[in-house]
């Protein structure tokens, strides 16, 4: 006999703080960007859209991964979050951290403020870290799943490392190269080794799930690990160590076949899906998966460079970095937050009553047309921004960046009905 | 509440604990998965812990709550008889062979139903409504892709046994019954 914890699932004061801070998250980058006007069209590197990448990436980005991770550790390592009250801690500090962070960038405060919160930052996510591998010790379940759950986790690690190191670097100047360099690798450890392994790693569960297809080939989701990991490996160890990048269109050639090769199991799980109606959710996983090949492809073309003017290459590097965040990232989360939240929230009030009364389901709990219009605005936000950057032009900013705006407005009424709703049951 | 015997006392006094600003909480919890089923445990505090009196009610335990010196004495102890029985497992994974001896013992009173085609969290609602109308006699038998680990709690508080018997990867069988 082998008995079975039941109570692996987190309380929902866990989960539930985190979908809300990266809602409001998602909200303030989008008002930044309006404010930010032709500052976008400037260097990637000013300090307006660096507070505006790191809101995004880690208020919006990260901090719903955490709560969605949270959700789906029992399901994926088959035990409990080691603590639940750590979590909790941790969420506060990391709030508190970003919101330091992104000030601090956006008050160009880099040497002052930037200092402390770059610390607290550092705390938060060393906590969380802690808590998660803690997590996984105790599970007997080893799964490709966890592997890139754990292995990007490490990735995250020397992310917020290098970050602190540059944070540091603008008190102290201690770097011998400049500290643009570094961002680089800062930039795609967080992307590429936090992001997106985690992403493969969570959706290659979420994604049959969702399509409710069976028996797919795993082994191409095994491959791409390999593939992603030996490429970034290679890039973040020549960049750091030699300070060169000779192994460039190998480090890309490795990555992108990664990368390939989980889009082409998310293609088959499309293909045989049972489910053959997509709700809105799911269309924005599928554009969000789309949405991939594109960095991949500006990547290519940074690389080559085609000695093309450097002010140009300046905004075409914007273009990579916001194809991902507000690409591949946004479109990601702006799907599956339909496709967890409303069931989170569902468990939770309606788990007692179902099969004794008549309940909503979890689509009820949220209006599917302003899905619908959250979807158009986003993507017309997204061409409009992306022939912004290309062309130049401070009109098509402003337009793409109000744009952005209503759909972030949108997606937080729609998460409010989400996470405000009031249990109502009839009798069967 | 009654009062407990005391002969065989784990004894942890978490003043000091409580006074260097930290919760005892895990300490307590520590010593309450080190506890026999004969030992008592006294926890010496400044208060009354109302909490962890109800959180260790809802593990089983019975508590007497004592005042002296100063001090307040709570003690717990594992409750026997009828309570127990129902605080047992009854939910657990099990080999292929007492799986299907388990589901031979209904003979033919198997219902049988399949949710691996069902989209999150029809699952969960086709099976919480079927167990709903089973009779007593009868077993639900369930094709799932997986453990539903969000499912579980809520069958083990409507008092069913669960075995589960894992085929492969995204195939598990359940039987469900009363």
């Amino acid at each position: 006999m082998n008995n079975l914890q039941t109570d692996n699932a987190p309380s929902i004061t866990v989960v539930k703080p985190h979908f809300i801070f990266a809602g409001i998250a998602f909200f303030i980058s989008t008002v930044l960007i309006v404010l930010a006007d032709n500052d976008l069209l400037g260097p990637y590197f000013g300090v307006k859209i660096v507070a505006i990448t790191h809101i995004a990436v880690l208020g919006w980005g990260t901090m719903i991964i955490f709560g969605a991770l949270y959700q789906l550790i029992p399901i994926v390592f088959e035990t409990a979050l080691f603590s639940e009250r750590l979590a909790k801690i941790n969420f506060w500090l990391f709030a508190l951290s970003i919101s330091l962070l992104g000030y601090s960038f956006w008050v160009n405060s880099l040497t002052g403020l930037l200092f402390y919160s770059s610390l607290l930052l550092l705390i938060s996510l060393l906590m969380f870290i802690t808590n998660v591998l803690l997590t996984h010790k105790s599970s007997k379940k080893k799964n490709i799943q966890s592997k890139f759950i754990i292995t990007s986790i490490y990735w995250l690690l020397v992310t917020v490392i290098l970050g602190t190191l540059i944070a540091l670097n603008f008190r102290f100047a201690f770097f011998e190269k400049t500290y643009l360099h570094y961002l680089k690798i800062h930039a795609h450890a967080g992307l590429v080794g936090w992001f997106l392994l985690l992403i493969i790693g969570v959706a290659s569960t979420l994604i049959p799930m969702f399509f409710v297809s069976h028996n797919l080939n795993e082994k191409k989701i095994n491959y791409s690990y390999y593939f992603i990991n030996s490429g970034l490996l290679l890039m973040v160890i020549e960049w750091l160590f030699f300070g060169t990048d000779n192994l460039a269109y190998i480090d890309w050639l490795l990555i992108s076949t990664g990368v390939f090769l989980f889009l082409s199991f998310a293609w088959d799980s499309y293909k045989q899906r049972l489910r053959k109606n997509l709700d809105t959710g799911m269309k924005h996983t599928v554009i969000s998966l789309l949405l991939l090949t594109v960095p991949v492809l500006i990547s290519i073309f940074l690389l080559i460079n085609f000695n093309i003017e450097r002010i140009f290459l300046m905004r075409i590097t914007t273009l990579y970095g916001f194809s991902i965040i507000f690409g591949f990232i946004t479109s990601l989360i702006l799907g599956q937050t339909y496709k967890t939240l409303p069931f989170i929230i569902w468990l939770e009030k309606y788990k007692k009553h179902v099969g004794k009364a008549k309940t909503p389901m979890p689509k009820d709990l949220y209006s599917e047309t302003l899905a619908v219009y959250q979807m158009y605005l986003y993507l017309g936000a997204l061409a409009v921004l992306t022939a912004a950057l290309i062309s130049n032009a401070v009109l098509l900013i402003r337009t793409g960046s109000y744009l952005l705006l209503a759909t972030a407005i949108i997606y937080n009424i729609n998460l409010f009905k989400i996470v405000l709703h009031k249990t109502k049951t009839e009798k069967l | 509440m009654s009062e407990l015997d005391k002969n065989n006392l784990v004894t942890l006094d978490v003043r000091p604990t409580i006074q260097s600003g930290k919760d005892p909480y895990n300490d307590i919890m520590a010593a309450v998965k080190d506890l026999n089923d004969d030992q008592t445990l006294e926890i010496i505090n400044v208060f009354e812990p109302i909490p962890l009196i109800n959180k260790l009610k809802e593990m089983g335990f019975e508590s007497e709550v004592i005042r002296k010196d100063g001090a307040v004495h709570t003690y717990f102890r594992k409750q026997s008889g009828a309570i127990e029985e129902k605080q047992k497992h009854h939910i657990y994974k099990s080999d292929a062979e007492e799986f299907d001896k388990i589901l031979a013992s209904f003979g033919d009173k198997v219902r049988t139903i399949d949710v691996r085609a069902l989209e999150m969290p029809e699952p969960m609602v086709t099976i919480l409504k079927e167990i709903e109308t089973l009779e007593p006699d009868t077993v639900l038998f369930v094709e799932h892709k997986r453990i539903p680990q969000y499912l579980l709690p809520e069958l083990e508080d409507r008092n069913f046994k669960v075995v589960i018997k894992e085929l492969e990867e995204n195939h598990v069988q359940l039987l469900i019954f009363k």
